[in-house]
């Protein structure tokens, strides 16, 4: 780890002094300070395995909230206003504060109050990976993590080897410390370190003059978590699977999801997945949510397997686990949606108080209730099973979605054919009225539930 | 700040938001000794050769035509606010609106052995977004974006407004489109993604130096008649991807992806241009210090033609207008299109029938719809604002758009 004497320490206590000033002389309600320290470690190969770039980075990132308790036409109105702070320079962060506190008088908010400490109760689960933080830590200095990436670079070429028809044509490995640090006027402060370790890989599969490729990437917390063999085998196949593949057929009934489509679909990484982004406060309280707290989230005649939906930020040494939420909110395991019903909402301290319910704390991994079918059950014939998605990117709204199709299998006639393209579309509320869901399970970054979840009519577009 | 150092075949980079003289100094002299232990430690590879570079020295400003550094806090306030109001006043059905007004004042300075450089920029955007319900609860919206390098950006017309709002009212009956193939007219906000997602994430030569993208075999070959050409420029002033010069110091200047209907040269960073012995381009962009560059587009369009909007939907007997989408995903190996979010209107006997379809996809093989490619309109945009990935990471601020486009056959589901 770096040596550099810690600036933002320092930074952080004048900011935090020049805010309790600013509180005592009534010119702030309350304030809030966000700390996250990030070391990143980065390997990069080009082709042929080459080393292309290796990268190291130290950045601090500290924000500050001023909020203002003001009425206006005889309602309790809060203003707030956030703001980075950027240097150490005393006068300049005071200049900001006085700029945030103008700012507040400008913001007309509904009143709420920012949680106090016996919100911020936050549980000590394991986010970081010890062996990580030793070789940041242990003397090596910067080179210590970039040789753990170097060596498990090493092993993913050498596995690649061990297979023919197919070259590992790009690969990075990034290694990353954050320490996130929450304290506000009310008595919060919580503080977590997590570690994550980010692999992508460029899959290029040759039959002659034929290629096709496969772009996997995996996140996870633990370099022990990192099965080197087992992620070479099945991004191998998928890859090789792409090149002996067609074009789809037009094809309406049943859709099997399995493996990355998974994930892509319950905890989509660009925007929220419609399921879950009905149960913030948020949507409810701007009048946007579609469901009833007590009432069931898919409207009409339900058939097969009914949702239950938790929010788990607490799952050990998974990248998607926090301690606390970015107001300082203790995490917890929450259910969400219980046998269809909606039965809890994910809301900051904000949003909570509007809606006169208790805060969640943070969006962790999301857990899917396991079926009542086997996998084999789900893939009877004739059916689509769609193992990844070009990129699966739903309205969180309306649910509506259109997703190319980047490896699918038609399973008809005791066959497995694979196929490329064409796009899977329908809206995700209504493909619920009709699913079923595996009874095994796996957990991953992310989600864990269901191996396999099979919606009974749902359109792949392609040939006619 | 970042660091960096070539080493004769691999880049070293160190990455601090330290800011002082002394902590730069000394992290510097730490890194310089990391570099030679790595050097040391480590069997050398394929010698690289990086391409010279001439002695430059030059700093470069936005021109805004109002400083929004001199715009009272409280006006910009007022014009959201006043905004929300126009919106929300045009219709009972809106259950909600949001309005954005965002600015950025971006300063670079690029020092080498070779150059000093130095970059001011300003944006300012405006993202309009009336949210209606529809009759069965379901939630749905419409949004434009706008972008300007100062404050004018504000000066959005009450009747654009007007037309904003309308189409969210029109999407609150909008249906779901029935899978095929048809004839279409693309709006520029959807030409422009098609640019960019299909075609120009294939043209990243670093991807190309990957063997992850079919653009390799069509280098110097047709993919379209010879009105097509597709344009990836970061200096075409006062758009939200443009910019002086990029991360690695290159002054920007336009790249034909596409002359005349021939695939022209890719576009790179420093590192995939020393690799496969290429032009340099000005598209070595990063996210911010503490990531690689890679070779990145910032603005991307087809280039005008002589046709018009109103004769391509004259034209046509049965198809579709596209008038706008959520985004897209590149699949450069496979030449694969992905458009999702589209909003259609249905064209019958050459006239726009009213009738709406909401989150559209488009897919398809690239090739086939520039080669179908009909028409290309005289009348041309490269409007609002967009963030780009590689893959699903590394955002840069982009932009895209031009023309409209006639094409004759598109997947749509």
């Amino acid at each position: 780890m770096t040596t550099i004497p810690p600036l933002f320490y320092p930074t952080l206590e004048i900011a935090r002094s020049l805010l309790a000033r600013a509180r005592e002389e009534k010119k702030a309600a309350d304030w809030k300070l966000a700390h996250e320290h990030t070391h990143r470690w980065n390997v990069y190969y080009t082709k042929g395995a080459e080393l292309e770039d290796v990268l190291q980075s130290e950045r601090h990132d500290l924000t500050a909230t001023a909020y203002v308790k003001q009425g206006k036409s005889g309602k309790r109105l809060m203003g707030e206003s956030s703001f980075p702070i950027l240097s150490n320079n005393e006068n300049a962060i005071r200049q900001q504060i006085q700029d945030a506190l103008f700012a507040c008088t400008l913001t007309d908010k509904e009143d709420f109050d920012i949680p106090d400490d016996s919100f911020a109760n936050a549980p000590a689960i394991e986010l970081a990976d010890p062996e990580i933080i030793a070789a940041a830590s242990d003397g090596k200095g910067e080179n210590g993590v970039h040789t753990l990436l170097a060596e498990l670079g090493e092993r993913f070429s050498g596995e690649f080897k061990k297979y023919g028809g197919v070259k590992l044509n790009g690969m990075e490995i990034h290694a990353s410390i954050t320490e996130r640090r929450v304290l506000n006027s009310k008595g919060v402060d919580v503080h977590q370190k997590a570690t994550e370790i980010y692999i992508e890989t460029v899959i290029t599969a040759v039959d002659g003059k034929r290629e096709s490729e496969f772009f996997p990437a995996m996140t996870v917390s633990r370099l022990s978590d990192v099965d080197v063999t087992a992620f070479v085998k099945k991004y191998v196949t998928f890859a090789k699977d792409v090149l002996s593949s067609s074009p789809p057929c037009l094809f309406t009934g049943a859709v099997v999801l399995s493996e990355d489509a998974i994930p892509d679909f319950f905890a989509p990484r660009i925007d929220d997945a419609p399921l879950t982004a009905h149960t913030f406060g948020s949507t409810h309280y701007m009048g946007l949510a579609r469901y009833e707290k007590g009432k069931q989230v898919i409207p009409g005649k339900v058939q097969g397997d009914k949702i239950t939906l938790v929010n788990d930020p607490l799952v050990p040494l998974n990248p998607a686990s926090q301690r606390f939420d970015r107001d300082g909110i203790a995490a917890r395991r929450q259910v969400l949606i219980d046998k269809g019903i909606f039965v809890g909402f994910v809301a900051s301290k904000r949003f909570a108080d509007y809606l006169k319910i208790q805060p969640s704390g943070p969006l962790g991994v999301i857990e899917l209730g396991a079926g009542s079918k086997t996998v084999k059950e789900l893939y009877q014939q004739p059916c689509i099973e769609i193992v990844s998605f070009s990129s699966f990117v739903p309205n969180s709204l309306s649910g509506d979605f259109a997703a190319e199709i980047r490896l699918g299998y038609l399973h008809k006639d005791g066959q497995k054919l694979p196929f490329k393209g064409g796009m899977v579309s329908g809206n995700v509320f209504e493909a619920f009225a009709n699913v079923y869901f595996s009874e095994e399970t796996i957990t991953i970054p992310d989600y864990s539930g269901p191996k396999a979840v099979r919606f009974e009519k749902l359109t792949v577009s392609g040939r006619e | 700040m970042k660091f960096r150092i070539f080493d004769g075949q691999a880049f070293h980079e160190h990455g601090t938001s330290w800011t002082t003289e002394d902590g730069l100094l000394q992290q510097a002299h730490t890194f310089a000794r990391h570099v030679a232990h790595h050097i040391a430690r480590h069997k050398p590879g394929i010698a690289v050769a990086l391409p010279p570079e001439k002695q430059l020295q030059h700093d470069f400003s936005s021109k805004p035509l109002i400083d929004p550094a001199a715009v009272p806090l409280a006006d910009k306030v007022a014009f959201c606010t006043t905004t929300y109001g126009k919106i929300m006043a045009s219709g009972k059905e809106f259950a909600n609106a949001k309005v954005v007004l965002g600015e950025f004042s971006e300063v670079k300075v690029f020092a080498s052995k070779h150059k000093l450089l130095s970059q001011h920029i300003t944006g300012c955007r405006i993202v309009l977004m009336p949210l209606v319900k529809t009759s069965d609860g379901d939630t749905r919206y419409h949004y434009e974006s706008f972008f300007k390098p100062g404050y004018e950006v504000t000066h959005v017309s009450d009747e654009k407004i007007q037309q904003i709002a309308a189409m969210a009212l029109r999407i609150k009956d909008a249906k779901k489109i029935s899978p095929g193939t048809y004839e279409a007219v693309l709006h520029p906000y959807v030409s422009g993604v098609l640019a960019h997602e299909s075609f120009g994430h294939g043209m990243e030569a670093d991807t190309i130096y990957k063997e992850r993208a079919m653009a390799k075999e069509y280098l110097g070959k047709r993919i379209a008649s010879s009105s097509v050409s597709i344009v990836e420029n970061p200096a075409i002033e006062g758009k939200h991807g443009g910019y002086f010069f990029d991360d690695e110091g290159q002054l920007a200047t336009p790249t034909y992806l596409v002359k005349a209907g021939i695939v022209g040269s890719p576009i790179t960073d420093l590192s995939s241009a020393a690799r496969m012995h290429l032009q340099r381009t000005a598209n070595g962009r990063c996210e911010s210090f503490d990531h690689k560059s890679y070779a990145r587009m910032s603005t991307i369009y087809f280039e005008a033609g002589s046709g018009s909007k109103d004769a391509m939907i004259a034209s046509i007997k049965d198809g579709y207008f596209l008038y706008n989408t959520g985004g897209g995903m590149e699949d450069p190996k496979g030449w694969g299109v992905q458009i999702q979010g589209i909003l259609a209107e249905r064209i019958k006997n050459g006239k726009l029938t009213g009738e709406l379809f909401y989150e559209v996809g488009m897919t398809g093989f690239l090739p086939s719809i520039l080669g179908s490619i009909a028409g290309i309109s005289k009348e041309f945009l490269v409007e609002g604002v967009g963030s780009c990935g590689k893959g699903h990471k590394e955002w840069v601020r982009v932009a895209d758009g031009g023309p409209y486009l006639h094409v004759k056959q598109v997947e749509l589901s």
